[in-house]
């Protein structure tokens, strides 16, 4: 109920200020109308800006937002909100065109006048910005690359349409309308100077450090932090943090990872990092005693957040274990005797990680383990192939009351589509379900 | 699903924004 609340608490606050600059431009004395179709483009073009400046909001992983809805889904909402805010930025000037042919002239950045040359490089900026991030692995930049580049090219963005605002002005007929577009303005610059400038200097002010590296199987290194304030690292298993190794916090390197050690240990903890290429090859380089820097924690993907339910089952595919060795490892330490059941898809034996530590724990925690494997070796009697209904039916609890067990699910993503379609057959509510997928772009 | 919902809330909130552009328009007008 709690999560529902903050929830549509969140959604009420980003339409209220989507919308707002109409509230505040209909309020008070305004100026003649023009005419309706220009009014409408203008209408656009004024919600458009806010839509664009709540983005930043949206990825400065602000955990209260995240909290209700998961970090994944603010993520993968950031994405599809910003195809619709391109296609409401682009119709601004597109109706003028068709009402009005002449207004075509303003495409020309050399005769027209500074508020369009303004309007129209900040919509080709964001052309440029979403067809970076939509198009990123294909072009092949890297995720470093790109993210130092979305960042400019938001930040040109954003400051090049508030430009155009003022410089057009038609509408900011008043002293206060004015004031506020100022204030509206800076609220939007101080929202990314806390991304840019105010939490770098908070993380620097953190000390981690890496105490020991762990090769496992799966191609994967563990790596645990030592962490030097007293208070340790609190967290939920089953959540991730941004980490940073090579570079300060100023300069956007960071990479978003679970945690997978137990929670009750505060004074360290520990990333498993598969080598996918990139950042993640560059892991088992890492020295001992090298400085790390961490944000977070972060998520809600995390067994805490139902105190009340009386049985897990976790579905997991290869490195998506992560989040799940942190939940039961907590489980394990706290004693936990509810029921656990941990579906974990693998290519074969040899590419399954930690599979000696997740049978020990079968003798610690009431845990049922299943692994299925893509190419078993000879005399497998297990399961083999992909996780479907079929294998899900076989090992689901039989009493599937509803709110009283919950799914987690964390995998690359064919898997995650498939394992959620899955769980749709079968009927299980979608507020059992929890899902995590670390495809930021 | 919960992907499908996000889909469905951005989708909604563009149709609202095209909706509201158009009221501020007509409020524009004078009507």
């Amino acid at each position: 109920m709690k999560r529902i609340f903050q929830g549509s608490f969140w959604i009420s606050l980003y339409l209220l200020i989507t919308f707002l600059p109409l509230i505040i431009l209909l309020v008070g004395p305004r100026p003649i109308g023009r005419e309706l179709w220009r009014d409408f483009s203008v209408g656009l073009g004024f919600c458009s800006f806010s839509m664009l400046g709540l983005q930043f909001f949206l990825t400065a992983r602000i955990k209260a937002v995240k909290a209700p809805f998961g970090s994944d889904i603010v993520y993968y909402f950031h994405h599809q909100i910003s195809r619709v805010m391109f296609i409401l930025i682009a119709l601004h000037p597109i109706i003028l065109f068709i009402f009005n042919p002449i207004n075509l002239q303003l495409l020309n950045l050399i005769t027209a006048p500074w508020a369009a040359r303004f309007g129209v490089s900040a919509i080709l900026l964001m052309g440029g910005l979403i067809g970076l991030s939509i198009w990123r692995k294909r072009i092949k930049i890297e995720y470093d690359r790109w993210r130092i580049w979305h960042g400019i090219l938001a930040i040109a963005a954003m400051t090049f349409a508030l430009v155009h605002i003022e410089l057009r002005g038609y509408y900011l007929n008043t002293l206060w309308k004015q004031i506020f577009w100022g204030l509206y303005g800076l609220f939007w610059i101080g929202v990314m100077a806390w991304v840019r400038v105010i939490k770098p200097l908070i993380l620097l002010k953190k000390e981690y450090f890496t105490e020991q590296i762990i090769r496992e199987n799966g191609n994967a290194h563990t790596i645990i932090l030592r962490v030097a304030d007293s208070k340790g690292f609190k967290f939920q298993p089953g959540q991730f943090a941004w980490i940073s190794i090579w570079d300060s916090p100023f300069q956007d390197h960071e990479h978003p990872f679970s945690i997978s050690s137990s929670a009750m240990d505060r004074s360290k903890i520990s990333f498993t990092i598969k080598d996918l290429g990139d950042f993640t090859g560059r892991i088992k380089q890492i020295s001992i005693g090298q400085r790390v820097y961490v944000d977070g924690p972060y998520g809600a993907f995390s067994i805490d957040r139902y105190p009340r339910s009386r049985e897990f089952v976790f579905i997991a595919g290869g490195i998506g274990i992560t989040p799940f060795m942190s939940m039961l490892r907590t489980s394990a330490d706290r004693g936990d005797q509810r029921a656990f059941t941990l579906i974990y898809a693998n290519k074969n034996i040899e590419s399954t990680t930690f599979l000696e530590e997740i049978n020990s724990m079968t003798g610690k925690i009431n845990l049922k383990f299943i692994l299925v494997l893509e190419a078993p070796p000879v005399g497998w009697t297990g399961e083999i192939g992909f996780v479907n209904s079929q294998i899900l039916k076989r090992y689901l609890p039989v009493d599937l009351k509803a709110n009283q067990v919950k799914f987690f699910v964390c995998g690359p993503l064919p898997m995650m589509d498939a394992v959620e379609k899955a769980l749709y057959e079968l009927k299980i509510p979608l507020s059992d379900i929890n899902s995590e997928r670390f495809d930021l772009v | 699903m919960r992907r499908r919902a996000a889909i469905w809330l951005a989708i909604a909130i563009g149709i609202m924004t095209i909706l509201l552009a158009l009221v501020f328009a007509f409020v524009q007008q004078g009507w």
